[in-house]
């Protein structure tokens, strides 16, 4: 038994001439929620076929627990798929489309019947299982198709965008309710989503991409606080980027000039030669602002703030800096007080919330 | 006070409003479609007197189309010939529209106006097409006679049952498959695809999900090839020969030239639709019951 329950090893597909993927590498191990996170036409869903099965990688290999199913028909693999309209079968009521892989397999009836309601109760759909499957809500379409996925007891549950046709308030819980049944099955759950929230709130690791390629793999907290690149850092929450030239390095910690700016600090991990032209992304809720008393001590970004914007929980401050460039810091209420149109200010931040990487990387 | 068309007491003003709506429709339908089923109806009651329709109360017509062994054996015959083109049409239908629908989706089009254009082409153009394909002298024979699969022509082709189902079926694929296609559109690929990821595939995945989802337009396919075929008799008359004479030329005789017999004719088509709706209301029943599991 391997001790990964899914590997994809240097997976390519080609449409024809396009390359919808290329040198995919990816494991997860079991009982992981993995979240593929990209704009749409990224290749994540090809991915997800290939993983279940319905597009064949031109080349490299897919391993499901050590097996090489690369080949494998989506019927003959242990894995089963939630898309993103539920796909119910119209014809049946929510039983019939729980019980459907358990009457394939022909399990005897007291047993399906069980199987079924333990999938009711464990989605919440107690009591709907007569109910035909074009009489249920938007919700209640997915919860059945989650119930028909995992009744079937997959060694992976494949998910497309399974909560993207929901309106927000749902969709919400919904990702709370997915997270806690996947903890609670102790299954191994593969996520395709475009919604960087989603993927935050969700999954154990999250694998960006971009143009076929995964771009960056990590915790939410790794991608989210240390992006490796100027996408990685746009796509998952929003971002100040400013271009700069390193200057020096010590302990991990990069000193770069950024025009006539000043120096600034930030933490990295990748060997960064004096000189190398770098992008240094910095969160807007990383942000310090002070107002600025005098033309500063050289500790901080100079500026007047242009824009305040009223966001309900925070405060958003665009500050347009001597060189013109605008910086957005979110504040609190009361860090906010006082600061308007026109008010000299001077930012700030600690250089564990900066992220750097060398300009090309992208 | 309420609004005027809320209150009870004003529905009767609505009702008008709504005969005006159906009115045309329901007037089309009972002039041209119940009239003269009605009036076929009476007429199946009447007799003959001399060459004159003698009005009356009389189930004779009905005693000679039932037990006159001829009648008999010509409307079992059609029944099997309508339900065995019935049964041919219907899958191969249905294999069209699942090739368009799901196999050669991007040149659904091209594929649907192919089949229409048949359509277009006429009924008796392509009665004779097929007289030409099952002739005698015809294409199939010329060809095996040429690669001497055969030394003489073969007979059967043409003028017997096997050439007016023959017929019958490529005439009526095209009507077939609009009501198929147009049930098969309500699948998705996603439907064929989730029923394939939790384990089904082949016949199973056909007697599952595609056939349940497209049975409102195969049994109107079905419908459509058996009703049509049955009371079919340019057919029969075409390619049918002696030996393939149905239940429709048999009526139509009744009501033209001489020896005609209107009253026996109309009993003879009363027969024949209770028959069919009998036949139709027990293979709704069974298929029902088939896919039911």
């Amino acid at each position: 038994m391997s001790r990964f329950a899914v590997e994809v090893i240097g997976v390519a597909k080609r449409f024809g001439k396009v390359a919808a993927l290329d040198g995919i590498h990816l494991t997860i191990r079991p009982n992981e929620f993995v979240s593929l996170l990209g704009p749409s036409g990224c290749g994540k869903s090809t991915l997800l076929r290939i993983v279940a099965g319905f597009e064949f990688p031109t080349t490299g290999r897919v391993l499901i627990h050590g097996k090489d199913t690369t080949r494998v028909p989506p019927e003959r693999r242990p894995t089963n798929i939630v898309f993103q309209r539920g796909a119910l079968f119209p014809h049946m009521n929510v039983f019939d489309n729980i019980a459907y892989s358990l009457k394939l397999r022909k399990w005897p009836k007291p047993r399906i019947a069980a199987k079924v309601e333990e999938m009711l109760s464990l989605v919440h759909l107690e009591n709907l299982g007569h109910r035909g499957a074009t009489e249920l809500s938007g919700g209640q379409i997915q919860r059945a198709a989650l119930a028909r996925a995992l009744a079937a007891e997959p060694s992976v549950l494949l998910l497309d965008e399974p909560l993207s046709a929901l309106d927000l308030k749902l969709r919400q819980q919904m990702q709370i309710e997915l997270r806690a049944i996947q903890r609670k099955l102790r299954a191994t759950f593969l996520f395709v989503t475009h919604d960087q929230t989603e993927a935050l709130v969700m999954s154990d690791r999250i694998a960006i991409m971009n143009e076929g390629r995964i771009i960056q793999e990590g915790t939410p907290q790794e991608v989210y606080t240390r992006p490796v690149s100027a996408f990685a850092s746009g796509f998952i929450g929003e971002t100040n980027l400013l271009q700069g030239i390193v200057v020096s390095t010590e302990d991990l910690v990069v000193t770069l000039a950024v025009g006539e700016e000043g120096h600034f600090r930030a933490k990295t991990s990748l060997p960064l030669a004096p000189g190398t032209r770098v992008t240094l992304s910095v969160r807007p809720e990383a942000i310090r602002v002070g107002v600025r008393e005098s033309s500063g001590n050289g500790q901080g970004m100079l500026g007047h703030i242009g824009e305040v914007v009223y966001l309900g929980s925070r405060i958003r401050i665009g500050a347009v800096t001597r060189n013109g460039a605008v910086v957005w810091a979110d504040l609190r209420d009361d860090e906010a007080e006082g600061l308007k149109a026109g008010t000299p200010v001077v930012l700030s931040w600690a250089p564990s919330a900066a992220s750097v990487w060398a300009e090309s990387s992208d | 006070m309420p609004s005027p068309t809320e209150t009870p007491e004003h529905q009767g003003d609505r009702l008008p409003a709504v005969l005006r709506l159906v009115g045309p429709a329901s007037a089309f339908y009972v002039a041209f479609f119940l009239a003269p089923i009605l009036i076929l109806f009476a007429l199946s009651f009447w007799s003959m007197r001399g060459f004159n329709l003698a009005p009356g109360f009389t189930l004779l017509n009905y005693l000679q189309g039932m037990t006159s062994s001829l009648y008999r054996a010509v409307l079992l015959r059609t029944v099997l010939v309508g339900f065995i083109t019935a049964c041919l049409v219907v899958p191969a239908a249905y294999l069209y529209s699942y090739l368009m629908r799901f196999v050669f989706a991007h040149r659904a089009q091209l594929l649907l106006d192919l089949v229409l254009a048949s359509m277009f082409s006429g009924y008796l153009v392509r009665i004779y097409a097929w007289r030409t394909i099952l002739g005698k002298d015809g294409i199939l024979n010329s060809v095996l006679l040429e690669v001497h699969f055969i030394d003489k022509p073969l007979r059967f082709l043409i003028f017997s049952n096997w050439a007016v189902i023959i017929t019958l079926v490529g005439l009526l694929i095209p009507l077939a498959l609009l009501p198929i296609y147009s049930s098969m559109s309500n699948v998705s690929k996603d439907h064929l695809e989730v029923a394939r990821d939790l384990g089904s595939s082949g016949f199973h995945l056909h007697r599952t999900i595609l056939i349940p989802m497209t049975l409102p337009g195969l049994r109107m396919a079905f419908a459509f090839a058996f009703l049509l075929s049955v009371g079919d008799f340019v057919v029969p008359a075409l390619v049918g020969g002696t030996q393939g004479l149905m239940i429709g030329n048999v009526i139509a005789d009744q009501f033209r030239g001489i020896g005609s017999n209107w009253p026996l004719g109309a009993a003879l088509a009363v027969l024949v639709m209770a028959a069919v709706l009998a036949i139709w209301y027990a293979i709704t029943r069974i298929s029902r019951g088939v896919l039911e599991r």
